[in-house]
């Protein structure tokens, strides 16, 4: 049986912007998060954390082609970042002005107690491909903010493509 | 970084409740912060501060980060790279779960706390019915690939998410890498999930096996391939209708 109140359900969402002074006053707001800024976006406002001489430039662009985006056409190569459990380094091709491929250089899985773990053999666990859910829900659960070396390293990578 | 902070009390009226609870947030952030020169972490990184001199919440943190790293065999350390000290790892989940004990000192036992796709959920939502919590597609931000259904639990996700993009194996630039994208656990509270969750992600395939031996504890993981395993007792978390 539905269940009816007249209580008020309070949602406030804020956000710390770490690399901001102060998150004291004026980040609440009466609302839902929105959607966190993409890969791209989100990685060039972390390359402040990667410094840029770590940075190679691998394949330098034979043209430098520049479009509305702001990238120059070449391959990037990000700076080694750690991620706790290893070390993430990417390389990102731009084409046509746009982020067009993320290679991983580096990736925890490398390293050998990671390989002698995995190759343990296990319980069999049930498996599905996973697929789109329409449903509503109170909230969501997902990744991105916990990959900050993988947007570390492809920030720096972007930040040499930049114009 | 941003990190986007969600607090959702059922029959609150007075708005001073969440602003205790952001209040602690910005605490929080003052205090361990490894962007902030101001910090008490940053302080102990430049050798200014003893952690034995710390705080008691800093050497608390020293402490659960330490018992943490021998239960996942190393997997989970607060030391970087450069030798120095970002406890971002637990403090995320351990604040979450402080938070939600203010709202319940308060009186209120319906409400839910999401730091960045970390929660905390107690009791029901304002229809009376279990939280939904969707797990988000690891390839596409703005879809879900599954809904699970909480009462009195803590869930957090690992993983890394890539737009359009392809994780492909360097040397050999024609084979996808079968690697893990996501991890999502469930557990007693999210402090638990959330510690758990982080070197999960970093044992790779058999990061589902490491949940599956953990008493208590439920898993998600989706691999490059959009291929997602799932320990025994998860299933029960998708009957909305449970408990």
């Amino acid at each position: 049986m539905k269940k009816f109140t007249a209580s008020i359900s309070l949602i406030v969402a804020f956000t710390f912007y770490a690399l901001l002074a102060s998150t004291r006053s004026g980040g609440q707001q009466i609302s839902v998060p929105a959607p966190v800024a993409s890969v791209p976006v989100t990685g060039a406002a972390n390359s402040g954390s990667a410094p840029a001489s770590t940075n190679t430039l691998s394949s330098p662009p034979a043209s430098s082609n520049s479009s509305a985006t702001g990238m120059k056409n070449g391959v990037y190569t990000g700076p080694v970042v750690n991620a706790y459990y290893g070390n993430v380094q990417v390389q990102a091709t731009i084409s046509g002005g746009k982020l067009t491929d993320v290679a991983f250089l580096q990736y925890p899985t490398d390293r050998r107690t990671s390989q002698q773990i995995n190759s343990r053999a296990t319980v069999q666990l049930k498996s599905e491909a996973i697929q789109s859910q329409s449903a509503k829900v109170d909230m969501v659960s997902g990744a991105t903010e916990t990959s900050t070396a993988f947007k570390a390293s492809l920030g720096a990578a972007l930040a040499q493509a930049s114009i | 970084m941003g990190m986007p902070i969600t607090v959702d009390v059922v029959g609150a009226t007075d708005i001073k409740i969440i602003d205790s609870v952001f209040e602690y947030f910005a605490h929080v952030e003052e205090k361990f912060s490894v962007y902030k020169e101001s910090s008490e972490i940053m302080a102990i990184n430049r050798g200014e501060l003893q952690v034995s001199d710390s705080s008691e919440d800093m050497k608390l943190i020293f402490k659960l980060a330490e018992k943490t790293k021998l239960e996942t065999d190393g997997y989970f350390d607060i030391v970087d790279r450069k030798g120095l000290f970002d406890p971002s790892g637990i403090v995320k989940g351990w604040s979450i779960y402080n938070a939600a004990k203010i709202i319940e000192q308060a009186g209120y036992a319906d409400y839910f706390v999401d730091a960045g796709g970390d929660i905390q959920v107690n009791g029901r939502n304002q229809d009376g019915n279990l939280w939904s919590v969707g797990i988000k597609n690891p390839f596409k931000q703005e879809e879900i690939v599954k809904v699970v259904y909480l009462n009195d639990e803590g869930v957090a996700t690992s993983g890394t998410y890539i737009r359009g993009q392809h994780i492909y194996d360097p040397k050999d630039r024609t084979r996808m890498l079968n690697d893990v994208v996501s991890v999502t656990v469930i557990g007693p509270n999210v402090y638990e999930a959330d510690r758990f969750a982080t070197p999960a992600f970093a044992m790779g395939p058999a990061g589902i096996d490491f949940i599956e031996r953990l008493t208590g504890f439920e898993g998600y993981m989706i691999d490059s391939k959009g291929i997602a395993t799932m320990t025994s007792g998860f299933e029960r978390y998708l009957k909305p209708g449970n408990i």
